[in-house]
């Protein structure tokens, strides 16, 4: 069954085009992250989802009805990002148990725990705490909520590394006890690729891919060689990224559908055949230009 | 799996609605300090007055104080109906379920009960500087025959002093979402209303403001008086949630 | 790089080949896997496939999946292949640098030589 539902899905504001004809779905119990570099439409489509937004064209259905203004799907479903408005006269430990109250599903010894873990102080205001804190809590009260949708918007936001580590194995042990469906918007792509099932990787308001996040590793390949020679084997290929290596050599980045003997002759020919992380596939995939960066310092 | 969730629209709002008297709490408490200082001011000019004759101004300053503290209740209810249409306090209503409608009607009975609440205590504040002014100020003997109030009086006037509130925190609310619809309307709705009141000023044919006030004040009639506050409230309330039930959130 | 499912299946090969675990006993479930090595259990899903499209694992329904009896016999010829494929890629290394046969036939015994004097 499909959590969310897209068919040329469309969101402007004014005149700036936000999502276009955006069409996918999501799978019931899946975690999928959903990458792409700033204003790629990551925080519109998910509001969108949540109801918070309406969409401007196209269709959309999340547990198979249209999400906006949609009660069952609010009931349903947690937002969890960094602006998250809670009243400035509730501390923590209220805020919880105001929470608790909405959510039927609602697992408040894990929420204690959680809390306990990364040392909130329950008597503290939500206003006053530190990004990173913030970050935590909201964490905390989205994991707890036990929704079947359950959407994470940039939640990372001011966490150190060892936070964000404990945050994204928390998330993993939960959802391994009580499977449902998850999306995590993320910049880090590196440190949340393998607790993925599937990416989604927007580009402009538009999808660029959606693969099983495994795939992603091999999804594409890099050679670095003589410039001719990887020109050879590149021939007819969509090349996703070129950069000059010294005076003859360049590296370029295209979809890995060789053979196996293939890229033995590649080898054989001298080149270097090297992996294309899944981090910087989705960046050659999302980037203005072919160059990268360098294009900016090489005019010639 | 996870098994999806049934919740009616009466069981979000009534979270909501419990959500918001948590939260709001201190709008109670800082009513009451209000009324308290109100209560001060009036009794104060009382005590400045008291040394000329004595009859005709008391009866004066027992108008004013009364007043003073049902006013200064009003204020206090606008201010909160229009902070709750703000943006930051709109979307705590979706941070955790709510739809537009649950969350308006979860506003709408969050003013009830400040209506009901800034109604009975301005009425018994008010009785309190009866009583400070009898106390302190010796009462005359004109003053007792006015004095003595039935409990049938006491009840319609707290009854009529929760409908004003309603009333007011309704409009207040209303104008809020309609400011909400755009930021021009922030200057323009103000501008417009004030406008209105100076040409009325100006032009003795124009009788917009003096006939709506004359709708309710003149009004003998208790029932005709609450039917027709509870209609206006009403055509309020549906107004603002129409509004604002297309309107994007967070 | 080596997708994770690859590196999953490759380890529970070398659990069964060093006998931690043994014919006809019950491998980790895909949950299980997920959790030790904090990966998504649909890639841990993918990785015990591998194996059980092998034959190295098969399942019972409703039951989860154990290891065949021939398990350890497939993955020894399995593993056997990738030595002599890796072996291919280093006589064509050295032939490119002129080693010669009986050069690289010392070298392979000076390796195993040294192997063996470190585990002692």
């Amino acid at each position: 069954m499909n959590v969310i539902e897209c068919r040329g899905l469309s969101k402007r504001f004014g005149r700036t085009v936000a999502l276009h004809d955006l069409s996918f779905s999501i799978k019931e119990n899946t975690i999928t992250g959903l990458v792409g570099p700033n204003g790629a439409g990551k925080t519109t489509l998910l509001k969108i989802a949540a109801g918070f937004l309406r969409k401007t064209a196209g269709e959309i259905k999340v547990f198979s009805s249209p999400p906006f203004n949609n009660l069952k799907v609010s009931a349903n479903t947690f937002f969890v990002d960094d602006n998250m408005a809670l009243p400035a006269t509730l501390n923590l430990s209220e805020t919880l148990d105001a929470a608790r109250r909405f959510y039927p599903n609602w697992d408040h010894q894990l929420a204690l725990r959680l809390f306990d873990y990364f040392s909130l102080n329950p008597r503290q205001l939500h206003k006053n705490l530190s990004k990173g804190m913030k970050s935590t809590f909201n964490m905390i009260v989205g994991l707890s909520a036990r929704c079947a949708l359950t959407i994470f918007d940039e939640p990372t936001v001011g966490m150190d590394a060892a936070v964000r580590k404990d945050f994204y194995r928390a998330l993993l042990q939960d959802y391994l006890q009580h499977p449902r469906t998850i999306i995590f918007s993320s910049h880090l792509l590196k440190e949340i690729e393998d607790i993925l099932e599937e990416v989604l990787l927007l580009r402009e308001g538009q999808k660029r891919l959606h693969l099983p996040a495994d795939q992603l590793r091999e999804y594409a390949v890099g050679l670095r060689g003589e410039e001719d020679t990887v020109k050879r084997f590149t021939a007819g290929k969509e090349i996703y990224r070129r950069e000059q290596f010294g005076k003859n050599s360049i590296f370029a980045a295209v979809r890995n559908s060789f053979t196996k003997t293939e890229l033995q002759e590649a080898c054989a020919a001298g080149l270097e055949v090297l992996p294309v992380s899944a981090e910087d596939l989705c960046i050659y995939l999302t980037s203005r230009s072919r160059g990268g960066i360098d294009d900016v310092f090489n005019r010639n | 799996m996870m098994s999806l969730t049934e919740t009616s629209l009466w069981d979000a709002v009534k979270k909501q609605y419990v959500f918001k008297l948590q939260s709001y709490a201190n709008f109670f408490v800082s009513l009451v300090i209000v009324q308290l200082v109100a209560l001060l001011f009036s009794a104060g000019g009382m005590a400045g007055t008291s040394g000329i004759g004595w009859n005709n101004i008391l009866v004066e300053v027992k108008l004013y104080s009364g007043t003073g503290i049902f006013i200064f209740t009003v204020l206090c209810t606008l201010a909160n109906s229009v902070i709750l249409t703000l943006p930051f306090y709109r979307n705590i209503d979706f941070s955790f379920v709510g739809s537009r409608l649950s969350g308006n009607m979860a506003n709408i009975g969050f003013l009830v009960t400040a209506g009901l609440f800034g109604g009975i205590t301005a009425t018994l504040g008010s009785i309190l500087l009866r009583n400070i002014h009898y106390y302190t100020g010796g009462g005359g003997e004109i003053l007792k025959s006015f004095f003595m109030i039935t409990p049938g009086e006491l009840v319609t006037g707290m009854a009529v002093a929760v409908l004003y509130l309603i009333l007011f925190s309704t409009a207040g609310y209303f104008a809020g979402v309609v400011v909400q619809l755009h930021r021009s309307l922030l200057v323009l709705l103000p501008a417009l209303i004030v406008g209105l009141i100076f040409y009325e000023a100006a032009n003795e044919q124009i009788r917009i403001f003096s006939r709506l006030i004359e709708f309710f004040v003149f009004e003998r009639s208790p029932f005709h008086f609450s039917l027709k506050i509870i209609l206006i409230a009403s055509l309020l309330w549906i107004g603002a949630i129409l509004l604002s039930n297309r309107k994007e959130v967070r | 790089m080596k997708p994770i499912y690859l590196q999953l299946s490759e380890w529970l090969e070398t659990e069964i080949l060093s006998g931690n675990i043994t014919a006809g006993e019950k491998i980790y479930s895909q949950y299980q896997l997920a959790e030790m090595f904090n990966i998504n259990p649909a890639t841990a899903a993918k990785g015990l496939n591998i194996l059980a499209d092998e034959k190295i694992l098969y399942k019972k329904r409703g039951l989860g999946m154990f290891v065949s009896p021939e398990a350890g016999e497939i993955i020894l010829r399995k593993r056997r292949e990738q030595v002599r494929a890796r072996l291919r890629e280093l006589v064509k290394e050295a032939e490119l640098l002129d080693i010669s046969e009986s050069e690289l036939i010392t070298m392979i015994t000076a390796a195993r030589k040294r192997n063996k004097e470190e585990r002692a």
